[in-house]
């Protein structure tokens, strides 16, 4: 028991749903419509930028993580994902450092491509090192070089910051640069997706045979030898014989691809540092020649500055699940939804359903708190040596969250507006100052989907009686 | 905290389970004891010796936002390097950092908070209803309150606080006191402190509907048959704040502490319930601030005014007994969130009443009243006692927000009946018996033993066993209250009126004042009500014989058909007062003002209106035959036929009066003023009007035979075709009057000033009008025969087709009249002075002319046949 207790822990820890992790655990419906809308207008505009804006624990991360996994995205895009948190000092990042490290990953993501870097890179690669030209050291390890000392050399930042501080359009070259090498190069190798499938079908291709490949689909090989050999792993060497040209006739696909540049956590920097790079540089993004997402905190999207942010970016919104509607009805899709999320990671028979109903009615909607809520309560479960996670469990992890915001929260300041927030369900009755902050701490939790319809409610468990 | 206690400890056990099972997560573990930081670290290294543990000094959001830990590593942090990680990283701190608290602070905020961190509270329509309501509230606090004074209250060591404070305590207080008892007496100013109570938690409400409670005010009155406090208060929440909530949200809304019930009147509410009764509805009001059954105490509030004995014993001249304690004593008293206070007798500075009376009653003239009510030395000194008086009055106003006129009868009244009509679980005896009770004890008679006197506020138990009324002016009220109702009851006095006290008749006096618009036909006789306001009293076919309302105010009284007979009236004030068919025989009414009064067919004769003021008054057809009106102000009255036979209107003001058709025979009207008077028909026969003003007085056809105007300014008076034979005008002034067709036979003018007078017409046979002035008088037609002219001054006048003949004009004034066709047969002109008059056609037959001048006289057609003529002058002589 405890052992399942312990798996479930881990399962809940807070990450992002990528690759086969992503695959078991994601639930289709969980920001699918933002996902959509996203690649849509990724897929239509040419060097858009784009705001993923939400609320911490909302899922933006997951929802950017899975818009990089969409085929239609890869397809047709050099997908460069990075965290801005991981790739630059948190407390005191300059906004020139972005732009060097967007610069840095599209280096390593031309070397990963194999695509040879420009002279004019690799010089600047050396000056910002200050290895000197004749250095003996790789573009990746000078590339490694400047992101580990952007990370933790301050005195590193300080003479890149004075360097390039009002050279932010050499940056900007060098980048776009960079992109147009990337973006123009032909994409082409073996692959077979839908399109080729329903080619082979043409081809009288038997049912059997295209069963068999169907594991093999959206996969891509550089070489020949490798695909057929993979191919006939499966199929057989006879069948593979019979079938050659065919696979290398339609399986080969060509194409070029866009630069797409996916910022996550950048709500994870200072906020500040996100102020000064959003507000007072509002205008670094628009010349670079790339596609580009950031992670953008729902509270700065209320700041008064953002009107002047507005016109630079496209904005996409990822709010909590309403788990209730502004008038208080339980909304059953949003909660199939988390519960779905809860039971693709626990055994049914480890949680009882009140505990389930429960938690997903504190977590105000957002996954985050529910994976948090139950790693919490695995965790108790083990300390406790429980066969279940019941109501006493389920009632001290609220507890924790409850005490949590009773630490931190700024009841002084915050509590009138807060209140006002509960009774109305409306920002307007409060001083947009104070909604920045609920917003920017998750006090407030933002619902709705469209700006005529959003609504605003707390956090339920600054409005939970530990009574009930 | 030593290893055991750590072992106990779930957060330790906690954070211990999750540093063996987590690979490379980040712990914030929060503390404000070292020992216990100690403690814990000690025993983590041992149970987990991977784990590291750091205790950064400073920067440590910075380093918590950056750490990339290889192994679980716990940061050791203060409270406030929490909130910093917090505000700085909210990200890192909501999603990659597990956070232990071992500091306590978590507990601290529980008990601050309890139920929920943030309470939810009721719809935002709703709360907009009650604001919404309660902004009127407000205003209407404003506008129509009165006047609020601060009550206090003593506690039981003695010490006075205000009870705003407690109120300000008790609602600050969270978890202690629930349920404030108010308790007072009627008309302590429960409901007014409760209303400013209301008032102040709207305002506090409206400035800040998220913090505050919101107050509800019930009357509890309205609710008499209700037994239960819930369905009460939805039912006012549906019928005057105009909310709908369910009862579940109701109770939620309790539980959390939303509301301050202000509940008024409980005494009121139960009055007529039993104690059982009592009891189970005070349990239903103690739910209001109580969670059932958990005996945990809330948030909600509840104050209740209430009269002191439904919780305090107030039995009097004992020492009670537990026993006594009522039944809520016993129940709630002990209680620890129970609170019950006395609100103390409110005692003002003179400053703070006038300004209390002033605000509290509205009305000007009320107010005034009350005022002069507590500045009247006779009542605070010779009657009452200052602080007992002002005591009731304070506790008695709001009673007399709408009265006019309030006096001392009325505040006594109000006073005791607070408890003769007290109606509660104590009381055995009817509203009447009580009564009957008092009235006992007023007539010295020992009331029988009764349980109803023991609560009794103004009698108490002296040290022998009896009651007695605690001030002597109760005495003194209960027995005037008795003897009106015996008067009024129309039952045998209780003893002569002459019998009565000055305390009691002082009493008598305003409660008959309070009475007097159901005095009607009742028989107030020999009763003293000198200076009582009976103003617009109904008296009519009253009983006032003898009744001494000297000086008292009975303005516009009704008093028709009253018997009057022998009433001092004496400066009664009787403006506009009716009394027709009243009996004023003998009626002293001297000095009274009778302006506009209407005595019309009153029976006067023998009343006594010596300088009464009787301007206005109608007296049409009054019977005032010997009547003393001498000096009386009858000015504008009306008269008219009035029967004033030999009456005395010695210097009385008949200014503009109305005697038409008076009969004034034989009427003393010395030195009385009848200027402009209209007494046309009137019979002044032998009337004394020596020394009377009668300029432009209307005499005409007036009979005045006989009467005497000498020396009296009859200047412009209208005598025409008036009786005046045998009058003497005896120097009287008669310029500019008119006599025109007057019969003034035998009439006296001797020395009379007749200039212009108009006697056109007249008869005047034998008339004396030696020395009388006569210029310019016009006298034509007139028939003079046989008068005496003798030394007239006549020049001017007109005597054109007089009568003369047999005149005697000896020395008269003649110049310039017109004698013209004048009979002057036999007239004795005799050193006349005719010079420049008119004689033509004139009749001088056998008249006396000796030394009569006629020069310049007109003499064409005169017949002078056997006139004497000798001496006469008809030319001037040549020089």
């Amino acid at each position: 028991m405890v052992k399942a207790f312990y798996d479930a822990y881990h399962r809940f820890a807070r990450f992002p749903l990528i690759g086969g992790i992503g695959e078991t655990f994601y639930v289709q419906n969980i920001a699918k419509e933002a996902v959509q809308r996203m690649t849509k207008s990724i897929v239509s505009e040419r060097f858009g930028k784009t705001l993923a804006i939400g609320q911490s624990g909302a899922g933006i991360s997951t929802a950017l993580h899975r818009l990089a996994q969409e085929q239609t995205i890869t397809d047709t895009h050099h997908v460069i994902f990075f965290s801005a948190a991981d790739a630059l000092s948190v407390t005191d990042a300059e906004p020139i450092e972005l732009f060097i490290v967007i610069w840095i990953k599209l280096i390593c993501a031309m070397q990963e491509r194999n695509i040879e870097i420009p002279a004019k890179t690799f010089d600047l690669l050396a000056n910002i090192t200050s290895e000197g030209i004749n250095t003996k050291k790789t573009e990746t390890e000078l590339a490694r070089m400047i992101s580990l000392k952007i990370k933790t050399d301050p005195e590193f930042r300080h003479n890149i910051v004075k360097r390039f501080m009002i050279k932010t359009e050499t940056m900007e070259e060098h980048i776009s640069d960079l992109c147009w090498i990337l973006s123009g190069q032909v994409h082409a190798g073996y692959r077979m997706n839908e399109a080729v499938f329903k080619k082979f079908q043409d081809e009288d291709m038997s049912q059997n045979i295209l069963s068999k490949l169907e594991g093999l689909k959206d996969q891509e090989y550089k070489s020949e030898l490798t695909f057929l050999r993979t191919i006939e792993g499966i199929i057989g060497e006879l069948q593979t014989l019979h079938y050659k040209p065919v696979f290398l006739k339609h399986a080969w696909v060509e194409e070029k691809k866009d630069v797409l540049i996916v910022i996550d956590e950048m709500n994870h920097l200072k906020r500040e540092i996100t102020e000064k790079i959003f507000f007072e540089k509002k205008t670094m993004f628009h010349g670079l020649e790339a596609k580009m997402i950031f992670a953008f905190p729902l509270s700065l999207w209320h700041h008064p500055a953002f009107s002047d942010v507005l016109s630079y970016f496209r904005c996409e919104f990822i709010r909590p699940l309403s788990v209730y509607d502004a008038v208080g009805n339980y909304r059953g899709e949003s909660l199939n939804i988390m519960k779905e999320a809860i039971l693709k990671r626990i055994e049914p028979s480890l949680i009882s359903d009140d505990a389930i109903a429960t938690l997903i009615d504190v977590s105000g909607g957002l996954m985050g708190d529910l994976m948090g809520f139950m790693q919490n309560a695995c965790l108790r479960a083990i300390e406790k040596k429980a066969a279940i996670i019941g109501n006493d469990i389920i009632a001290e992890v609220i507890d924790d969250k409850i005490d949590a915001f009773a630490r931190v929260f700024d009841f002084a300041g915050y509590e009138n507006a807060l209140r006002t927030i509960i009774r109305s369900k409306k920002k307007a009755t409060i001083h947009n100052k104070d909604l920045i902050y609920l917003l920017n701490y998750g006090f407030v939790l933002e619902y709705g989907d469209s700006p005529d319809t959003l609504w605003y409610d707390a956090h339920p468990c600054l409005i939970f009686d530990r009574k009930s | 905290m030593n290893i055991s206690q750590l072992a106990e400890d779930s957060r330790f056990r906690l954070l211990k389970t999750e540093l063996e099972i987590s690979r490379d997560a980040i712990f914030m573990a929060i503390y404000r004891d070292e020992s216990v930081k100690e403690a814990v670290i000690g025993e983590l290294k041992k149970a987990v010796p991977s784990c590291e543990h750091l205790l950064p000094a400073e920067n440590i959001s910075a380093l918590i936002a950056q750490y990339r830990p290889e192994h679980p590593t716990v940061f050791w942090v203060s409270p406030e390097a929490e909130k910093d990680v917090f505000s700085s990283f909210s990200e890192v701190y909501h999603g990659k950092v597990s956070v232990y608290d071992f500091s306590g602070v978590s507990e601290e905020i529980r008990q601050v908070r309890r139920g929920t961190l943030i309470s939810e509270g009721l719809p935002g329509a709703v709360i907009e209803k009650f604001s919404k309501y309660l902004e009127k509230a407000v205003w209407q606090y404003e506008q129509t309150e009165a006047y609020y004074i601060p009550s206090y209250f003593t506690n039981r060591k003695g010490k006075t606080f205000a009870l705003d404070d407690l109120v300000r305590v008790f609602l600050a207080d969270t978890g202690n006191t629930n349920l404030l008892l108010v308790l007072g007496s009627s008309n302590s100013g429960k409901t007014r402190f409760l209303s400013h109570c209301f008032a102040a938690l709207s305002r506090q409400f409206l400035k800040d509907s998220d913090k505050e409670r919101i107050p509800v005010f019930i009357s509890l009155e309205a609710y008499s048959g209700n037994p239960d406090m819930e369905k009460i208060v939805l039912k006012e929440f549906q019928t005057t704040y105009d909310v709908e909530i369910s009862e579940e949200a109701f109770r939620e809304s309790c539980r959390k502490g939303k509301f301050a019930f202000l509940l008024d009147g409980f005494d009121q509410m139960t009055a007529k319930m039993n104690v059982a009764q009592i009891s189970d509805i005070m349990k239903t009001i103690y739910r209001l601030s109580f969670e059932e059954g958990s005996g945990h105490p809330l948030l909600n509030k509840v104050i209740m005014t209430c009269k002191p004995h439904y919780i305090f014993n107030d039995i009097q001249g004992e020492k009670p007994s537990s026993e006594d304690y009522t039944p809520l004593y016993r129940e709630y008293a002990p209680k620890r969130n129970v609170e019950a206070v006395c609100i103390n007798p409110k005692i003002l500075d003179e400053a703070r009443l006038k300004e209390y009376v002033l605000k509290t009653i509205r009305d000007g003239i009320a107010a005034r009243n009350i005022l002069s009510l507590l500045h009247d030395d006779y009542i605070l000194k010779e009657i009452s006692e200052p602080s007992l008086f002002q005591n009731m009055l304070i506790q008695t106003m709001p009673i007399f927000q709408d009265k006019k006129e309030i006096n001392a009868a009325d505040v006594y009244r109000a006073y005791t009946d607070i408890w003769i009509n007290c109606e509660d679980f104590r009381c055995q005896l009817s509203a009447e018996k009580r009564k009957l009770l008092v009235w006992e004890a007023a007539r010295n008679q020992i009331p029988g033993e009764s349980e109803d006197l023991r609560f009794c506020p103004f009698l108490r138990y002296d040290e022998k066993g009896k009651y007695k009324f605690t001030h002597n002016s109760f005495l003194a009220y209960f027995l005037a209250q008795q003897y009106f109702e015996r008067i009024k009851h129309k039952q045998e006095r209780l003893f002569p009126a002459a019998d009565l006290n000055n305390e009691t008749v002082f009493f008598l006096k305003l409660i008959i004042s309070s009475a007097k618009a159901e005095l009607k036909g009742l028989d107030l006789s020999e009763l003293n009500l000198e200076n009582a306001n009976l103003y617009k009293a109904e008296l009519s076919g009253a009983n006032l014989n003898k009744t001494n309302l000297k000086s008292a105010e009975l303005m516009g009284a009704a008093l028709q058909d009253a018997d009057l007979s022998g009433a001092n009236m004496t400066k009664a004030r009787l403006t506009r007062a009716n009394f027709q068919n009243a009996d004023l025989a003998g009626t002293n009414l001297s000095k009274a003002r009778l302006r506009d009064a209407d005595l019309r067919t009153a029976r006067l004769n023998g009343a006594n209106f010596h300088s009464a003021d009787l301007t206005g008054a109608k007296l049409t057809g009054a019977k005032l035959t010997f009547t003393g009106l001498d000096e009386a102000d009858l000015t504008r009255a009306d008269l008219s036929g009035a029967v004033l036979t030999d009456s005395d209107l010695t210097g009385a003001k008949l200014c503009q009066a109305n005697l038409n058709k008076a009969d004034l025979t034989g009427v003393n009207l010395t030195d009385a003023d009848l200027t402009d008077a209209d007494l046309v028909e009137a019979i002044l026969s032998e009337a004394d009007l020596r020394k009377a003003k009668l300029v432009m007085t209307n005499l005409t056809w007036a009979k005045l035979n006989e009467a005497d105007m000498s020396e009296a300014d009859m200047s412009r008076c209208r005598l025409r075709e008036a009786d005046l034979t045998e009058c003497n005008f005896h120097q009287t002034l008669l310029n500019q009057a008119d006599l025109r067709w007057a019969k003034i036979d035998r009439a006296r003018f001797r020395g009379a000033k007749l200039r212009e007078a108009h006697f056109t017409g007249a008869s005047m046979v034998e008339t004396i009008l030696n020395d009388a002035d006569l210029s310019w008088a016009n006298m034509s037609s007139a028939i003079l025969k046989k008068a005496d002219l003798t030394g007239a001054v006549l020049n001017v006048a007109k005597l054109n087709e007089a009568d003369l003949s047999g005149a005697i004009l000896v020395g008269a004034d003649l110049t310039w009249t017109d004698l013209s066709k004048a009979d002057l047969s036999g007239a004795d002109l005799s050193s006349a002075n005719l010079s420049e008059s008119d004689l033509s056609e004139a009749k001088l037959n056998g008249a006396k002319l000796s030394k009569a001048n006629l020069i310049g006289a007109k003499i064409e057609n005169t017949k002078f046949d056997g006139a004497d003529i000798a001496g006469a002058i008809f030319k001037e002589k040549a020089t």
